[in-house]
């Protein structure tokens, strides 16, 4: 296993994707914020937006909406996919590993690094935001809301890399990973919240948005986190890491490497 | 001498096609078996399995004369179809990766195997940007880079040009006996497959239709020159005595020769000066490749898509 982990550690140091969509994400949040700047000095005294908005609304904004997360999956579906497509698997497969050992080593790889992606992209919004913005008036009590909603935000990212590997595990095609991840991520929190509503219709007391991770990532609070919030949103990573890490895994030990 | 490799009634099914029957194997330790068959007969869907990539619908598999098979499969090097590496990074970092993931301690190793296969010089270049034959030589290396006791290559010299082919022929024949490597090979080029393999596994739809060793192929597959007379054991003593040829005897009325078939005329007038019958002298025997084809299925080269 530590092993498995060197050999995906060499292939992170030799692999630029992760340093393109990293970089593409930091341009993109330091675009938001310039055009954002722009908009506040056109505006002159009417009201500065990204004043008002502030730092931890910024984040919320690119971090509850899934901005984030996006660019992690699209890392993640490129890493995935590329042992298959290019037939790297068999290197390691059969060769002294069991099958559970392989994808763990792989699954365990992907999210860390994609999670540490998701951290450096939440210390740009950060950092762009103090140069652009200043420091909020909380003080401390500033940084502690914003670590905790980095800290429950990765958590939420965590389960979507588990649900993304556990897909273009599955799909094993660059095309449908993607395709596929991108379609739960921006879909999924509507279809969600469509059955909520069609289940209150029906009269039945069920809300599935409280527990489906793209919701709970849309829906985190960025300041006063309700205990109740924090209970479920923990619980619900931890489900919805292992969940499909399981399905994944199982999945990987039957299925026959192209 | 140790079995290698022993499969015994290994099946394994896609939807209603069975890729591969029931078939029972044996490698034993030293060989070079030549595993033939026309595309689509099974060949890499069985060593695939051998391999851990497919799993059996039915059948066992021995390594090295165990069963716990995720643990044998460490002394096994493989290029199944094409080789597995990323191609937007160098020969040498693919190899890297291969050198980490699989624990092997010594870093000079890498650039042995680069060497070994003839890519030293290529090291450093992107795999997107190698041809056909420098990538099977990059899947060698990486067959190579743990040095396995028993290796198993799914035309391994697709692409190679003939220089290419004669290296990886020559590499092969020194690891087998050099360092007693077994190995499980398959090709569709017959004549390469024929220097080098010491047994044959023959594949057909599936299912094993003969295993034969290269020296019995040796004889089934040489021309000779077939006498029909009415003494075969005079006929053989004359054509020593008169010619200094040997034959050989097949029964009272039946001599087969497989020397000097450039000089059938004074043979037949030795046999028949000599008082002896001489009822038919007919060329038997076929060649390697028409051998297979019959074995295999293919009626006829041309478009026949044959493939060993």
């Amino acid at each position: 296993m530590r092993n498995l982990l060197y050999g995906e550690w060499y292939k992170w140091k030799k692999n630029k994707a992760f340093w393109i969509c990293l970089l593409s994400a930091s341009v993109m949040i330091l675009l938001v914020y310039l055009t954002m700047t722009a908009a506040a000095q056109a505006m002159g005294a009417t009201g500065d937006v990204l004043k008002e908005t502030g730092i931890s609304g910024m984040a919320a904004q690119f971090a509850g909406g899934g901005f984030v997360t996006m660019f992690g999956a699209i890392f993640l579906c490129i890493w995935v996919v590329s042992d298959y497509t290019h037939g790297a698997m068999k290197n390691v497969v059969g060769k002294g590993y069991s099958r559970t050992q392989v994808f763990l080593a792989k699954h365990l790889f992907g999210t860390v690094i994609t999670l540490i992606m998701n951290l450096i992209i939440f210390l740009v919004i950060l950092t762009i935001g103090l140069i652009l913005i200043g420091m909020p008036d909380k003080g401390g009590l500033f940084f502690q809301d914003l670590l905790i909603y980095f800290g429950l935000q990765l958590l939420f990212g965590a389960a979507i890399s588990s649900i993304v590997i556990a897909v273009c595990e599955w799909s094993r095609n660059m095309a449908a990973g993607i395709g596929i991840t991108m379609a739960v991520l921006i879909f999924s929190p509507l279809l969600v919240q469509g059955m909520d509503l069609l289940l209150s219709v029906l009269r039945l007391k069920i809300s599935i948005s409280r527990y489906w991770i793209l919701n709970l990532m849309a829906d985190c609070p960025t300041e006063a986190f309700p205990l109740r919030f924090l209970v479920r949103g923990i619980l619900m990573s931890v489900i919805w890491t292992l969940l499909p890490l399981a399905i994944g895994a199982a999945h990987f030990r039957k299925t026959d490497i192209g | 001498m140790s079995e290698i490799l022993k499969t015994e009634r290994l099946t394994k099914t896609y939807g209603k096609s069975i890729a591969v029957n029931k078939v029972s194997v044996t490698v034993q330790q030293g060989d070079i078996y030549g595993l033939i068959g026309k595309n689509g007969a099974g060949k890499t869907t069985f060593m695939r399995m051998v391999l851990g990539l497919a799993s059996p619908d039915n059948g066992q598999i021995e390594l090295f004369g165990k069963t716990d098979l995720e643990q044998q499969r460490k002394h096994i090097g493989s290029l199944i179809e094409e080789p597995g590496g990323y191609p937007g990074i160098s020969a040498r970092d693919n190899l890297e990766i291969i050198r980490r993931a699989q624990g092997i301690t010594d870093k000079a190793v890498t650039d042995h195997m680069l060497e070994l296969v003839g890519l030293e010089s290529a090291g450093k270049k992107k795999v997107k940007n190698f041809s056909m034959g420098m990538k099977q030589r990059l899947g060698l290396a990486i067959a190579l880079i743990r040095r396995p006791d028993f290796l198993i290559l799914d035309e391994p010299i697709n692409g190679l040009d003939p220089s290419g082919i004669r290296e990886i022929r020559d590499l092969l024949l020194k690891l087998n006996q050099e360092e007693q490597v077994t190995v499980l090979i398959s090709s569709h080029i017959l004549g390469e497959l024929s220097k080098i393999a010491t047994r044959y596994g023959i594949l057909r739809d599936g299912v094993l239709v003969e295993e034969i060793g290269a020296k019995k192929l040796d004889v089934t597959c040489r021309r000779y020159l077939q006498l029909t007379v009415d003494d075969a054991q005079r006929t053989a003593v004359i054509l020593s005595e008169k010619l200094g040829i040997s034959s050989t005897v097949m029964d009272s009325h039946t001599v087969c020769v497989f020397e000097k078939l450039d000089t059938t005329e004074e043979i037949n007038y030795a046999v028949a000066v000599s008082g002896i019958a001489l009822k038919e002298s007919r060329f038997a025997g076929e060649d390697l490749e028409s051998y297979f084809m019959e074995k295999t299925g293919v009626s006829s080269l041309p478009g026949g898509g044959f493939n060993a």
